[in-house]
């Protein structure tokens, strides 16, 4: 459905977007995710028609737009600011596309009805945007570009302006309305959780080009490098043969450790690897990489089983963050606050993954 | 006292000093008689009070209104100051709204541009259009007149202008693109609505003292033409008719006010 073809752009001697191609399907719900300046924004401009590429071709439906001014696009945009009309009532804003293609009124006027009740504005149809909530701004700036019936929506940064709390509804709600209208949305972001809680298909970009394209579950399973598996989230890079093992903290097993039997001893010669595992890291408690002689054991053998020492406990309500000291690494570790949390300075017993990908670079 | 109010007070004070009791003094002025004396106006206040307020009347008042000189100079000032108004729209918009829309490191030069008349006295200026308007034929007309005006006002037009146009955001033009409007359109359903403030701002600055105006019309405009500030100037200094003047600028204050208290109506709905 849209086509970005060997798009190139250049701001000065700046590249935002380079020789990039990406395809996305009629009806997906897509995301440009990336750090600020990887050319997302750029990418969604020259689709709108606010910028024209250098390079490339930029095909919707198999139609080239490029040098088609942006009135004359089948696709519209819901702006980060929301650009609404401040001197236009919400029902005014809604309306204004509808008026720009000639609509007879009574048309426009069941249109803009449709749309408020989509957004459940109803009873703010006459409200200027300054008297709005947030919420309700934003919901606006969703009916005035939904109103004309674009073959695609372009969002930029629905949810960033939004509360937390309002975010986890709006999102649910963005979510519904393009189940329903099956549209086509490509959203702009740089929130890896807003893209993963949107999407249905992540492009993750960095310096104008993408590094991976894939449903967020796979992206976030299995990133393309050690860049991609950082920015999609926490992650344990541990090396190994060709790379690092790339394991998410909550993949990392922790458990109890049984308690030596009262009166015993702990021997010296108990487990060479029980010491070195409890052993505080070197540097204390700062976040670092496991050093290069980590040797990745994902099945330890029995009675070489990996012991870890907690080093510090977030309490973050439905579940702990832990950094757990291991074979002179620290480890992060995410656990659900089901049971008994483990406290600082308890000594685990700490399972890896069998199956964490390997990144290369 | 919390710090806002003593600021309100601050201001209350100022407005008293630099406004309200100047503007006493001239309503007391226009309620006097001419007199041989100096200054040339009785009563004076000596300290009898009953006696003060019994010498104050309303003579300067049916004076102005009697006389049909001064009816039609208000109304022809009234009617000069609306069209160089309408004149200064016209030519600032275009004139505010290309600074605005300049590349951002050029902005600073032009608004420097547009207040660099200001360097120079105004008289000299005005006498620097006689000596332009003269061998043109157009001197001692209503079209030098409004030249004149429209050209002394021309920044208290632009500047406000400049101000909201600056600001508006440009996303809105975009947000107008992006809904299928041309840049035509754009401008007169977007930028031209949300800036019908700075044009009111424009407006009141440049109406209110172009009606009261006195160097234009007498250098530019000749003998014939009739405006309030030079009949209001006659009268003070060729007259020594003080109370006359004061009371022609009581009303023409008193008019002035209703365009002020509509548009701070106006202002406040926004």
């Amino acid at each position: 459905m849209i086509r970005f073809e060997s798009v190139s752009k250049r701001f000065g001697d700046h590249w935002a977007v380079k020789g990039l191609t990406l395809e996305v399907g009629a009806g997906e719900f897509f995301a440009l995710l990336g750090p600020s300046g990887s050319g997302k924004s750029t990418l969604m401009r020259l689709l709108a028609g606010f910028e024209a590429p250098d390079e490339g071709r930029v095909l919707l439906d198999g139609e080239d737009l490029v040098g088609r001014p942006p009135h004359l696009r089948p696709v519209n945009l819901m702006f980060q600011s929301y650009a609404l009309f401040p001197h236009l009532s919400v029902a005014g804003n809604v309306a204004y596309g509808l008026k720009q293609e000639g609509l007879p009124k009574g048309e426009i006027a069941a249109r803009v009805d449709e749309m408020l009740a989509l957004v459940r504005l109803e009873g703010l149809a006459a409200r200027k945007p300054a008297q709005l909530s947030g919420g309700e701004r934003q919901r606006t700036a969703l009916a005035r570009a939904l109103a004309k019936r674009p073959r695609v929506l372009l969002l930029d940064e629905p949810l960033a302006a939004l509360d937390r709390r309002l975010r986890e509804t709006t999102r649910a709600e963005l979510k519904a309305i393009q189940a329903r209208l099956g549209t086509t949305f490509l959203m702009v972001t740089h929130d890896q959780d807003e893209a993963m809680g949107l999407a249905d298909r992540i492009a993750l970009m960095r310096a104008g080009a993408i590094v991976q394209v894939g449903a967020p579950r796979a992206l976030y399973a299995a990133p393309a490098d050690r860049w991609a598996a950082e920015f999609l989230g926490e992650v344990n890079l541990i090396p190994c043969e060709g790379g690092w093992r790339a394991v998410r903290p909550e993949a990392v097993g922790l458990s109890k450790l049984a308690l030596p039997p009262l009166g015993e001893v702990p021997r010296a010669a108990g487990g060479r690897g029980l010491q070195d595992a409890t052993a505080e890291p070197a540097s204390g408690r700062a976040l670092q990489p496991p050093p290069p002689d980590f040797v990745w054991s994902p099945s330890p053998k029995e009675g070489e089983e990996l012991k870890g020492r907690i080093v510090q406990a977030t309490y973050l309500g439905d579940r702990t963050a832990y950094l757990v000291a291991a074979h002179g690494a620290e480890l992060k570790a995410v656990q659900v606050n089901a049971g008994a949390p483990f406290a600082v300075g308890e000594a685990v017993r700490v399972s890896l993954p069998n199956d964490a990908p390997v990144v290369s670079r | 006292m919390r710090r806002a109010e003593q600021a309100a007070w601050a201001a209350y004070a100022w407005l008293a000093v630099f406004f309200a009791i100047p503007l006493a003094l001239v309503f007391k002025l226009s309620l006097s008689d001419t007199a041989l004396s100096l200054p040339p106006y009785a009563p004076q206040f000596r300290g009898d009070v009953a006696a003060f307020l019994r010498g104050l009347d309303v003579e300067a008042y049916a004076r102005f209104l009697g006389d049909r000189i001064y009816l039609d100079a208000w109304l022809s000032s009234l009617g000069y100051a609306a069209v160089a108004t309408l004149i200064l729209l016209v030519v600032g918009y275009p004139l505010a709204l290309a600074m605005a829309r300049a590349p951002k490191r050029w902005r600073p030069l032009l608004l420097g541009a547009v207040t660099l008349p200001f360097w120079t006295s105004f008289l000299i200026r005005i006498y620097a259009w006689m000596s332009i308007l003269g061998p043109m034929g157009l001197l001692n007309t209503q079209a030098a007149i409004y030249v004149g005006l429209a050209y002394a006002y021309l920044p208290f037009m632009v500047l406000p202008l400049y101000a909201v146009l600056e600001r508006e955001d440009a996303s809105l033009r975009e947000a107008a693109a992006d809904l299928g409007a041309t840049p035509w359109t754009t401008f007169w359903t977007v930028t031209l609505p949300i800036s019908l403030p700075g044009a009111a701002a424009g407006a009141l600055l440049c109406f209110i003292p172009m009606v009261g105006e006195f160097v234009v019309p007498d250098l530019l405009g000749g003998s014939r033409t009739l405006m309030i500030g030079k009949l209001i100037w006659t009268a003070f200094f060729a007259d020594r008719d003080w109370p006359t003047a004061c009371a022609a600028a009581m009303v023409l204050t008193a008019t002035l006010a209703v365009p002020i208290a509509i548009y701070q109506r106006l202002a406040r709905r926004r």
